[in-house]
């Protein structure tokens, strides 16, 4: 299905919030998430991959402490990349296990001033470079095993993607709407009734 | 000319959400920005296609061209059976369905719509189209006028005035709705700049076509004795529109657009007030828009008991204004001022707000511009500064929250109620926290709860630690630590009032937001929906060319009434 970014963005804020994330850290995610697909990269797939590692761990244990380490086994990009922006950035850290390091990229592009040094994100088979302008992904856009590199350095983009609207196959956005479908609380009669006001009659 | 300076007023005074349910349309609301565009720009309105039946069922398209580009409603009218027509975003027919198409749409752009648009929700646009909208015919009005026409007679002009409409939409969705157009997209184009000016161009033209329409349904039943309705009666039909707690959250969830609006708006009064002189001129125009207010609270009716009582407490503001203006000399120095104070010491909520309104418009030439500073970036999410120092958050807080802070969050009708998400329509609805399984998916609407429980856990971390170490910690407060970001740069970002309250009224989310619209005659029909009123008394596309594009919005005496 061809979405544009606004529904796409919005379905995955519902997804993060469905897998527990709080809601700041969703305003973060479904931002990060849009970005990425705007420059060319799959991002429904990397949301769910992500999601489906990162459902049942509470928020407070993905967040890193002062030296990135945190609570659970594995590292959420989502966390780390808010916790990079928060800090205005960083000049080369080594991350453990964080799934899906590619959705680090979006918060540095945040943070790359006009004209400044941008960032290059490797992992094992694949890296992203990041710019003021963008961001581009050589090789896998998956992390698998190994350390996660982030490093402030120059960066180049040799062509920077452009979409402005997202093509999701219906098995991703089937997925992506499973973790979003948490956050409805189900009907009742007299929340239909109430909830969204009865009243005088509306058709007159 | 302005030459003293007068502080805005207050977000404190201003962002309440019972002085909030009291705004007034004013000439910084988004349909008169869109009409004085189309006036000095020239736009030119065509109807390439009418292809509606004797039953009343087909296609027409409208379009507006601007000196660049062209865009076109794609309306289909339906016959629709009575038992199915409701109001209510759970209904799933209506007597007519529209899309605005960007440009001029191809016999494939048309069928594509035809398989989508009747579907409203349940269907796809696409890039190319901008909204998506549907409407329901008063059954009050639409079969006596069309029976009027037809037997060579024009309506009541009582009834019209009455009700004062022939269709009403109850929804117009834009903004990368169901797959069409993002705003990003289209935010470049100088005349969608503005916020929700494809909106307000959509129910523009829907208004034409459901003129068209009941002309032409009275030329079918009586093609020997029909007549079209006279002018000025014409322009007293606007669009009708309901809305539903669905609109309620946006108010909430774009505090920099917001900001904007209000801001917009406060600088408007300011600048007024700040008038040493008034001319003559001006003068004489705020005492004729005074009698013109007065002819449009007398045509506006409600049936809900809240608003019964606000008309009341208007009709009695109006009357101490007369007595009020007939004694004051507004000649004399700083008369706008003085009068706004007289105002605020003596006038409900409802009357202070629209002497607000009313003392922008003889002011064009200082207020008008303020229009090009109400759209807001909100593309991305507001950068957390994770080096301000606890004592800052902490002082930011006390600052922009005292009224939250003050609040007994351990009295249940503090959080009585719980915004929340249903499964059946993904629609927001506003639940009894303590009576209802709600509390779980409560939505994050209620930021003075939220900044209240942030500035709690802030009380035992040191002043000289950071906001980044904090939310580390605390990833539950990184929605509150944001909006604090916001709000040092947009006082009037926050509703600073407690949204969850056991007494709180949607309503009152509902009008602030309608009448930057520009809507009129606000009907609530209970406490979480209302009726208004879209471009009535608007000049029609044909019209444009010789009104003045700022007029209409209160009735001249004679007309109508």
């Amino acid at each position: 299905m061809n979405l544009s970014l606004g529904e796409f963005r919005a379905l995955v804020a519902k997804a993060f919030r469905g897998a527990g994330y709080s809601w700041g850290l969703t305003e973060d995610a479904s931002f990060a998430a849009m970005r990425l697909a705007q420059y060319g990269v799959d991002a429904g797939a990397v949301v769910v991959r992500l999601l489906e590692v990162t459902e049942e761990l509470p928020t407070a244990d993905l967040m890193p402490d002062p030296d990135w380490h945190c609570a659970a086994d594995v590292m959420c990009p989502i966390c780390v990349g808010a916790s990079i922006a928060d800090a205005g950035g960083c000049t080369e850290l080594v991350l453990d296990r964080v799934v899906e390091p590619v959705l680090i990229a979006p918060f540095l592009v945040e943070v790359i001033e006009a004209d400044a040094e941008g960032y290059v994100i490797e992992w094992d088979g694949g890296r992203c470079d990041v710019t003021h302008d963008g961001l581009a992904v050589t090789g896998s856009p998956t992390w698998a095993s190994g350390p996660i590199r982030v490093t402030r350095q120059a960066a180049t983009l040799s062509e920077l993607a452009h979409a402005t609207r997202v093509e999701l196959d219906e098995a991703t956005k089937a997925a992506i709407e499973t973790f979003a479908h948490r956050t409805y609380a189900p009907a009742t009669e007299a929340s239909r009734l109430a909830g969204a006001g009865a009243g005088l009659s509306d058709n007159d | 000319m302005a030459t003293a300076t007068i502080d805005r007023r207050s977000p404190d005074v201003v962002m309440r959400l019972d002085r909030m349910g009291s705004f007034h349309q004013s000439r910084l609301s988004f349909m008169r920005t869109l009409l004085r565009r189309m006036k000095r720009e020239a736009w030119t309105f065509e109807r390439p296609r009418f292809d509606i039946d004797d039953q009343g069922v087909g296609v027409a398209l409208y379009s507006a061209t601007t000196p660049d580009r062209t865009y076109t409603l794609v309306a289909f009218a339906h016959d629709l059976p009575p038992e199915m027509r409701s109001d209510r975003v759970i209904a799933t027919a209506w007597d007519a369905t529209f899309a605005l198409h960007d440009g001029v749409p191809t016999e494939a752009d048309i069928e594509r719509l035809r398989a989508n648009v009747p579907l409203q929700e349940a269907g796809r646009v696409s890039a190319t189209e901008l909204t998506l909208s549907r409407a329901n015919r008063s059954v009050r009005l639409f079969s006596t006028v069309v029976d009027s026409l037809a037997a060579g007679q024009q309506p009541n002009a009582e009834l019209v005035e009455s009700v004062g409409y022939l269709m009403r939409t109850t929804a117009v969705y834009g903004s990368g709705k169901f797959g069409a157009a993002d705003r990003a997209s289209i935010e470049d184009r100088p005349e969608l700049l503005a916020p929700f000016q494809a909106e307000m161009l959509t129910v523009f033209l829907i208004r034409t076509f459901v003129m068209d329409l009941v002309e032409h349904m009275a030329r079918v039943a009586s093609p020997d004795t029909a007549v079209a309705l006279e002018p000025s009666l014409r322009r007293r039909f606007g669009v009708g529109n309901s809305t539903g707690l669905g609109m309620a959250p946006f108010l909430i969830t774009h505090p920099r657009l917001i900001n904007n609006w209000i801001a917009a708006r406060e600088e408007a009064l300011a600048r007024v007030r700040a008038v040493e002189l008034a001319t003559e001129a001006e003068v004489e125009q705020f005492r004729d828009f005074v009698r013109r207010a007065r002819l449009t609270v007398d045509s506006w009716h409600s049936e809900h008991e809240i608003q019964q009582q606000k008309l009341a407490m208007l009709d009695a503001d109006l009357d101490l204004i007369d007595r009020h203006l007939e004694a004051a000399d507004l000649a004399q120095p700083n008369a706008w001022d003085t009068l706004v104070r007289w105002a605020h010491e003596t006038l409900s909520l409802e009357g202070q707000e629209l002497i607000v309104s009313l003392l922008l418009e003889p002011y064009g030439h200082l207020v008008d511009e303020l229009a090009d500073h109400m759209h807001a970036d909100e593309s991305s999410p507001a950068r957390i500064d994770g080096s301000m120092p606890i004592a800052d958050a902490k002082a930011t807080l006390e600052s922009a929250y005292g009224w939250a802070l003050a609040i007994d969050w351990d009295a249940q009708r503090s959080d009585a109620r719980a915004w929340y998400v249903s499964e059946e329509k993904l629609e927001p609805r506003l639940g009894e926290r303590y009576e209802e399984p709600i509390g779980d998916y409560e939505q994050p609407l209620q930021p003075g709860r939220d900044a209240s429980r942030m500035y709690s856990d802030l009380a035992a971390w040191g002043d000289d630690r950071t906001l980044a170490e904090f939310l580390r910690a605390h990833p539950e407060h990184r929605y509150s630590a944001r909006r604090l970001m916001v709000i040092g740069e947009s006082p009037y970002g926050e509703i600073r009032d407690n949204t969850i309250d056991a007494e709180m009224l949607p309503i009152d989310l509902l009008r602030a937001k309608l009448s930057f619209f520009g809507a009129t005659h606000f009907d609530p029909r209970s406490d979480r929906w209302v009726r208004i009123n879209m471009f009535r008394g608007a000049p029609f596309p044909h019209e444009l060319v010789d009104t003045d594009p700022d007029a209409w919005t209160y009735p001249t005496a004679g007309v109508g009434a």
